[in-house]
């Protein structure tokens, strides 16, 4: 009778109601509830777009292909125990092969040939993650995430379907758990109205069905204590909603959430009712929660897989490293920018600022320890004179020099010609001499470099 | 060749001759192992060695060529975005991509990830079993992850080099990305606070610290070379 009062105002209230008239919930409830119930919204189930939407449906369409591959019902059953089994062993933390699994289905179900046993469990074993069974190192099995998902659904659908089969529908009682679900799922702070609408009618063809063919659960007092209540909550909170503006009234408001908080408390028993007796999972097991941004970000970037060219970000930003082998390949332009770098650090270099504890250096400017190598300054006046006088800018491809130590040679001359700010860089970016701004020393070449280096050697055996 | 030994600077023969090698590389990638590399047989010095050693070149090619040590291997890379001609090429976006992957991981879980968690994580993409191993197999010659077995379950180690060269400003623009909308700039200082700080460390000595030190680095290599040339 309170449901019908409650269906009738259905078709009243509905249209008013709807908008503005959240349910509040206290905190402690929402956390309660939050505990039991993961939060989904329904959009998030309707659409395949964040990674883990993706790997939802990627792990039902697994799902469903190994659901595909037995062919009949009794090869399906002997597979889920053999299920079972694994997952009795591995949460024992015990080797689980093969074998093991055998030995373990005989010992617990009838005994089966080994050879139909193998036919039965080549299927489910891959060596991919994404199989119930997964073949790791050597005889080793792995019970995955998909043989769980496989054996737990297997479950929860055969519950179901030996309800359906023995009591008639019991679909209304899972409605009713949805319905629950959805509440506090699609709404953090409160329930939709409309929700209520349907609660009441999914609970009271509940309680009609086990009236009718549940004797089982008809037998538990409990379920009907609490279907009473919740059924008489249910009414209460309409006959507030009914009575007008809820916002104004603060005694309204006071009671609506007391009897949220006590309807919640009744469905959550029984749930926990409906759970006893047909073992119905509502909490949901995760990983340790680690809620930094990392974790955002990853699946930021597995989201954005394909739909992203990952290399631009890492080009675009100045500090990436690139871990290089045969690094010739440095360009002109760059060696360019550095070494004006290069002069520019070193003439902000305050002599001031020097440690105070190194005396020796005081008065010393420092590229006068750069260069006092009286050897050095000669060969770089002959191998700067060289450069002058070169001018085939194909030659500049010293840098891509295929001997690494020429490479670094070559390296080392332009940053002791820098040090001295002997290299002049214009606004052109363009290597120009100080002396003479007609020549470039984009023309220091390998081959010249490879002469002076020569001639160095020479003047120097000549010398010793 | 002696005559040659004591030249250019603190760089000896020998140094450049080590640099040279690195840079060289092996037919397995870049970076090379400190075995071929003539240091000293003294286990006790030589880390000691081997971290002079880097710690000079660096300072040396600053802003052209840095050396990284990672394990075994001294790794040279690159830091600067137009370094290389054909950049295009040498790395792939998906590699990249799963460079940070894994780089995440070990920030989240403190070790890096198995084969089956990139698998997992990489359901959400069109990445199947063979690409994820080429992938990985990539990853490994740039030296960016190590192997290490521990029960029969392989774990992929973000390296030393890798570090170096994801740099947090990458991964501050791709989170920047996400707030696209709001532009939050504390979501972008939380990061940073999280990175670790080994991560850190790393990236700094990379990069050109402060005037002074960089001063007193610059002095003790002049002064090296100054004391042998006076015996020369």
């Amino acid at each position: 009778m309170s449901v019908s009062l409650g269906a009738n105002k259905k078709n009243e209230k509905k249209g008013e109601v709807k908008e503005n008239t959240p349910l509040f919930l206290s905190e402690s409830v929402q956390k309660e509830l939050q505990e039991l119930i993961p939060k989904v919204r329904f959009e998030e189930v309707m659409s395949c777009e964040t990674s883990e939407e993706v790997a939802a449906d990627k792990m039902i369409l697994y799902f469903g292909e190994y659901f595909n591959q037995f062919k009949d019902q009794f090869t399906l059953n002997k597979a889920m125990r053999i299920l079972n089994i694994a997952s009795e062993i591995s949460a024992r933390g015990e080797f689980l092969s093969k074998h093991t699994i055998y030995q373990g289905y005989c010992q617990k179900y009838n005994e089966l040939p080994w050879d139909e046993f193998e036919e039965i469990i080549k299927p489910i074993i891959r060596l991919s993650s994404m199989s119930p069974l997964q073949k790791t190192s050597g005889d080793q099995l792995n019970f995955t995430l998909l043989g769980r998902l496989l054996l737990h659904n297997y479950h929860k659908l055969k519950v179901e379907m030996l309800a359906l089969k023995k009591y008639g529908t019991f679909q209304d009682l899972f409605t009713i758990i949805e319905d629950v679900r959805s509440f506090w799922n699609y709404s953090p702070y409160g329930m939709d109205i409309e929700y209520i609408f349907s609660l009441t009618n999914n609970l009271k063809n509940f309680t009609d069905s086990l009236k009718t063919a549940g004797d089982d659960v008809l037998k538990d007092e409990a379920v009907d204590d609490k279907l009473k209540l919740i059924h008489d909550l249910i009414d209460q909170i309409l006959e507030i909603q009914s009575s007008g503006d809820m916002d104004s009234s603060n005694i309204s408001y006071r009671q609506k959430i007391h009897i949220s908080d006590l309807l919640v408390k009744a469905i959550l028993e029984l749930m926990q009712i409906a759970k006893r007796k047909f073992n119905i999972r509502l909490k949901r097991s995760r990983e340790p929660i680690f809620e930094t941004s990392f974790l955002e970000l990853e699946k930021w970037i597995l989201s954005n897989w394909d739909k992203k060219e990952w290399s631009d970000y890492f080009y675009a930003s100045s500090t990436c490293g690139t871990p290089v082998q045969f690094p010739m390949r440095l360009n002109e332009y760059f060696v360019k920018k550095v070494l004006k770098n290069f002069i520019k650090k070193r003439q902000e270099i305050e002599y001031d600022e020097l440690p105070k504890d190194i005396p020796e250096i005081d008065h010393k400017p420092i590229e006068d320890l750069l260069i006092n190598e009286d050897e050095i300054i000669h060969l770089k006046e002959e191998l700067y004179q060289k450069a002058l006088t070169a001018n085939d800018p194909l030659d500049y491809k010293i840098v891509r020099s295929k001997k690494p130590e020429k490479f670094l040679n070559n390296l080392i001359i332009f940053f002791l010609l820098a040090s001295e700010e002997r290299l002049h860089f214009d606004e052109e970016k363009k290597v120009v001499s100080i002396q003479d701004r007609k020549y470039h020393v984009d023309s220091f070449t390998a081959r010249i470099f490879e002469l002076t280096n020569k001639k160095m050697e020479n003047e120097r055996v000549k010398k010793s | 060749m002696t005559m040659n030994s004591k030249s250019w600077m603190g760089l000896n023969y020998e140094d450049k001759r080590r640099l040279a090698l690195i840079l060289q590389g092996t037919s397995a990638g870049p970076g090379l192992n400190i075995n071929q590399l003539n240091f000293t047989k003294d286990l006790e010095k030589l880390d000691d060695e081997i971290d002079s050693f880097i710690r000079m070149i660096n300072r040396y090619f600053e802003g052209i060529l840095q050396l990284i040590r990672s394990g075994n291997f001294i790794i040279p890379i690159i830091i600067n975005q137009d370094a290389i001609e054909v950049k295009r090429r040498s790395i792939s976006s998906k590699v990249i991509a799963l460079a940070c992957i894994v780089l995440l991981h070990e920030f989240v879980y403190k070790h890096g990830p198995t084969l089956s968690n990139l698998e997992t994580k990489l359901q959400v993409t069109n990445v199947d079993i063979r690409e994820l191993r080429q992938l990985i197999s990539d990853l490994k010659n740039l030296r960016w992850v190590d192997e290490i077995e521990e029960a029969g379950v392989i774990y992929y180690i973000p390296s030393a080099g890798l570090k170096a060269c994801i740099s947090p400003e990458m991964l501050i623009t791709i989170y920047s990305e996400i707030y696209i909308e709001s532009k939050d700039e504390e979501e972008k200082e939380m990061l940073l606070q999280f990175f670790p700080k080994e991560y850190m460390k790393i990236r700094d000595t990379l990069r050109t610290g402060s005037k002074q030190k960089d001063l007193a680095n610059f002095l003790d290599i002049t002064g090296e070379k100054n004391g042998k040339c006076n015996t020369d």
